[in-house]
């Protein structure tokens, strides 16, 4: 084990931002200089960036590392280490953190000036930059595990940063149980591969697995060999499936938004819930079943029903289009915002299923641009919450209109955001969604469009499940052009639709700079990586041909793209939303057909699913709990107090102020050791009770 | 015969001891109780003569007798209802103490006559010589146990003096008066 | 024949009553005459203990003496404050004190 060579510098990487949380921290604590927080949390951000930009791992080498610490040693050798493990995968995640992070860090200083809790909000932050650069850069599955659920902490902590408000407090204990959900899997799953692996390294769980298909005898005590290669990987997806907002786990996120706006772009648009993706991305080979990334090779599953990567395949797929669906109507900014979230997020689980290097660097390129432009959509809508915080609902679509002529800067890098979404070239989204649609279409062996997939048995996903995968991301474009432009429409085009917007002014330069910084990478991140070949060439050994670029594909996503814009247009642009006569005006969306918009206005039932499944099943489980918590834990408690109390009062009624009791008391406890003592006869017995009876006297004497 | 005389001198100082000691503890009227005190001390002071420690039966008899028993008795007649045999001299724990007690002799004896204590025949010096070897140690090599003896001694006279000059302010010791006796 | 045993009997017979009047007398006073029984058994014990087994050692003389030193000194402090018991509560019945009570 270790790296190509062992820099310490490696761990500035982690414990710059953590330093700057605890400095932050203190300052919040003590309630002084409370304003210096973001720069030294900027200054943590900063020292991690600059370590990581000197501790690029080249393109020809293997990764850094640093694993000299170790964290606990239990029984004869089995240890657990904290280390840095500095990929080319980890690298890019890395430095995507950090960027977001910094910039979300300076968007913040005006977005949360003057609020009450400014440092504690800067140390949140910075612990969550510092617990997610952990879980990025982990060499083991312990710290994996732990930093995953840090970040899963400052989630629930950003999210109730303003606990006071109800909604709020009630959105981040729904994103902790829920994504808790899906961490017991992924707990599962860890300690099932450790045990099988006599260790929590990657690289020994990695050799074990690998050899999962050619040793006889059983590796893991609990399954079989046949069963592991399939569980675990299962079993971790649980894990992603929870922080990545997954169906059917996705509930938890468009809650989330009850925290501040650039919580929200930081945690749940940019670095948090893509740290699902990045996990599977890590752990590529356990989904392809123990081969190597490069060849995907399908060992011995084949047989056993649906490969894990068909599994993480549909259930992108199903989350991407749900999340597609339900973001067509609704009416919150932020809500749209991260329904869109949910389903980008689905792309990038069928990126990772379509397995092999060329999946993991797809997710990626998606995971990149992804953050880029919905950091810059979050923010852009937080500059528009905080022009119209005054109004009743500021979050209200329906209640904007017409701000582009009073938020230029806002109007315009938006505008930019939803392009880059929507996937119109040449923005950022174009790129990676197209890459995706490609790789996907090439799985499934299909001959059209000037791909000549080609499907070798044993490699990859099932053919029929890369072909849905592909359908559903061709119509998930539409319906992201759809909403996408929708929301555009809505807020910045037409007339104001309220007295607020119709007095909004401008965010401050500490907003809007930020926005132009975020924006120029929204455009030009996706080409320039593309066409420089710069990630696809850093994370893979050799330029795979399956990510190569068709142009007819392009092309077809791009008239859908143009299709969807076009409906958007019709209408909301064309005859703007007026200014309706009840205090909220319509939205001409609601004109659809009646069953699908119930549908979809109810978020497809799965929240009334999952309040079902807790009022049934766990509520049952909780009244028996409850139950035997009152009556036989309590009881034990409460008995215990009596027996003490009665005790108690047995020896109050003794204390009754007179030395002759004590006296009595003192005397009695003598001669019971003198019984004692002539009971077991020893030899010092007669000396020691002599001093005994020499004590009683003394003591009867006082 | 002088085995026989010491035996029966023995007996007799026992009861001469034993018997007033309970009445000590057991008659209602205090000061009968005061003076059954004196045999008992005299019972005490011939145990002393059979053991041979001659100087302390002229102690026993000068202090114990002389001065402190004569201090009790003093206090006894000056305070009230002592002399009232119809009063309740014992608390309510007698049973509970007479018990403590029993027990604590059974087994101390019990204890006592299992050990193999071993004696020795030889006899102490005569009593001239004995208080002679005593006054010299306490002025010699047990000098500081005895002036500690005297410091404290000292100190109780004094401390006694101190006490009982001291008077509450009439108001309180009646307020607490009325309150005792009413309970 | 006589030995160390009765004598420790004896000294703990007459200690046991000591300690059973302290336990049971209401009356300050008599408690501190069973007390005084408890030091004379005690006194007598080192005395036997003397006789019987160290008869040259000066130890036990040197105790039995500081033993009545104190009991004359807890006699003169036991009736001082008797006294001002006495003159505080109107009796001396310990039954009826009960200041140390929390």
């Amino acid at each position: 084990m270790g790296g190509l060579h062992g820099q310490s510098g490696l761990w500035l990487i982690v414990l710059a931002p953590l330093a700057g949380a605890c400095v932050a921290g203190a300052l919040a604590i003590a309630r002084k200089g409370e304003r210096l927080a973001p720069l030294i949390t900027l200054a943590g951000a900063a020292a991690a960036g600059l370590s990581a930009l000197m501790n690029r791992p080249s393109r020809s080498a293997g990764y850094l590392g640093d694993t000299d610490l170790t964290w606990l040693t239990i029984g004869n050798g089995f240890r657990i280490s904290l280390g840095v493990h500095l990929d080319h995968l980890a690298w890019v995640l890395v430095g995507v953190v950090i960027a977001v992070s910094f910039l979300v860090q300076l968007y913040s200083i005006g977005y949360m000036r003057g609020e009450n809790g400014f440092a504690r909000y800067f140390a949140y932050l910075s612990l969550f930059t510092a617990s997610m650069l952990g879980l990025v850069v982990a060499d083991n599955l312990v710290q994996l595990y732990a930093c995953w659920e840090l970040v899963g902490i400052c989630s629930y902590l950003l999210i109730g940063f303003w606990w006071h408000k109800p909604s709020a407090a009630a959105a981040s204990k729904k994103a902790f149980v829920v994504t808790r959900f899906g961490d017991v899997g992924f707990l599962l799953g860890v300690i099932l591969l450790a045990t099988a692996a006599g260790s929590f390294d990657l690289d020994r769980v990695r050799s074990m697995f690998q050899s999962l298909g050619t040793v006889s005898q059983q590796v893991s005590p609990l399954v079989s060999n046949e069963a592991l290669l399939w569980l675990a990987p299962i079993l971790l997806l649980c894990g992603a499936v929870g922080k990545s907002a997954q169906f059917p786990l996705h509930i938890w996120l468009p809650d989330a938004m009850e925290g501040p706006t650039p919580v929200s772009a930081l945690i749940h648009a940019a670095t948090m819930v893509a740290a699902g993706v990045y996990m599977v991305a890590r752990l590529m080979w356990m989904f392809a079943g123990g081969g190597d990334a490069e060849s995907a090779t399908v060992q011995t599953v084949a047989s056993s029903g649906l490969t894990p990567l068909a599994v993480v395949l549909l259930v992108g797929s199903i989350t991407a289009f749900i999340g597609a669906t339900i973001a067509l109507v609704q009416t919150d900014i932020k809500k749209v915002l991260a329904y869109s979230t949910i389903s980008q997020l689905g792309f990038m689980m069928m990126a990772l299923g379509a397995g092999g290097e060329a999946g993991q660097s797809t997710a990626i390129f998606h995971l990149v641009t992804h953050a880029f432009f919905k950091a810059l959509l979050f923010l852009t809508a937080g500059s528009v919450i905080h022009a119209l915080h005054h109004a009743a609902d500021p979050n209200d679509m329906r209640l904007m209109g017409g701000l582009w002529r009073r938020m230029p800067i806002t109007a315009a890098t938006c505008g930019i955001g939803v392009l880059a979404l929507a996937g119109f070239p040449p923005f950022a989204g174009f790129w990676s969604k197209d890459a995706i649609i490609g790789l996907l279409l090439h799985r499934s062996g299909a001959q059209l469009l000037g791909v000549s997939g080609q499907v070798t048995p044993g490699h990859g996903p099932e053919p029929w499940a890369a072909a849905i995968g592909a359908t559903v991301a061709v119509v998930v474009t539409l319906l992201t052009a759809l909403y996408a432009v929708r929301l555009w429409l809505m807020v910045f085009a037409g007339a104001a639709r309220s007295h607020d917007a119709d007095s909004a002014r401008e965010s401050s330069v500490w907003m809007t700079l930020p926005l132009v910084i975020l924006a120029v990478p929204s455009v030009l991140v996706g080409g320039w990586l593309h066409h420089g070949n710069l990630l696809h060439g850093y994370l893979t050994a050799h330029m795979a041909h399956e990510l190569e670029m068709h142009l007819p594909v392009a092309a077809v996503a791009t008239v859908l793209g143009l299709a969807g814009a076009a409906a958007a247009w019709s209408l909301y642009g064309r005859r703007p939303v007026a200014a309706g006569s009840g205090s909220v005006p319509s939205d001409p969306i609601t004109r659809m057909p009646a069953p699908i918009y119930a549908l979809l206005v109810n978020l497809w039932y799965v929240d009334r699913f999952w309040t079902w499944v807790g009022r049934s099943f766990a509520m049952a489980v909780a009244t028996l709990i409850a139950w035997f918590d009152r009556n036989v834990v309590d009881g034990a408690v409460r008995g215990s107090g009596r027996v003490v109390a009665a005790i108690g009062s047995a020896m109050a009624r003794s204390t009754n102020g007179q030395p002759q009791t004590y006296a009595a008391m003192v005397l009695a406890a003598t001669v019971a050791l003198i019984l004692l003592m002539a009971l077991y006869e020893t030899a010092a017995a007669p000396a020691a009770g002599a001093t005994a009876v020499r004590l009683a006297e003394w003591a009867v004497r006082r | 015969m002088t085995a026989h005389l010491g035996t029966i001198a023995f007996v007799s100082l026992t009861a001469l001891t034993i018997l007033p000691a309970i009445m000590v503890v057991s008659t209602r009227n205090l000061v009968h109780a005061g003076f059954w005190m004196l045999p008992c001390l005299i019972g005490v002071a011939g145990f002393y003569a059979l053991l041979e420690a001659h100087f302390f039966v002229v102690v026993q008899i000068l202090i114990y007798i002389g001065a402190i028993l004569v201090l009790i008795m003093f206090a006894l007649m000056l305070t009230r209802d002592v002399m009232d045999p119809k009063e309740r001299q014992t608390n309510a724990m007698g049973v509970w103490a007479g018990v403590i007690c029993g027990l604590g002799l059974l087994a101390s004896a019990h204890m006592l006559f299992r050990h193999p204590w071993v004696g020795v025949t030889s006899h102490p010096g005569d009593a001239h010589a004995q208080t002679v070897a005593l006054g010299k140690a306490l002025v010699t090599r047990y000098a500081l146990p005895f002036e500690a003896a005297s410091v404290l001694l000292l100190a109780a006279l004094i401390a006694a003096i101190v006490i009982a000059k001291s008077m509450r302010p009439p108001a309180a010791s009646v307020g607490c008066d009325g309150e005792v006796s009413g309970g | 024949m006589i030995g160390l045993p009765h004598y420790l009997v004896v000294g703990s017979i007459l200690f046991g009553i000591g300690a059973f009047g302290t336990l049971t007398r209401r009356n300050a006073i008599a408690v501190l005459l069973s007390v005084e029984l408890m030091l004379n058994a005690a006194n007598l014990n080192f005395l036997a203990f003397w006789r019987f087994l160290t008869p040259a050692a000066m130890e036990p003389h040197v105790f039995v003496l500081i033993g009545l030193t104190v009991a004359a000194a807890e006699a003169a402090i036991g009736l001082a404050i008797v006294l001002n018991v006495y003159r505080e509560y109107g009796t001396v019945n310990l039954d009826q004190i009960a200041e140390l009570r929390g």
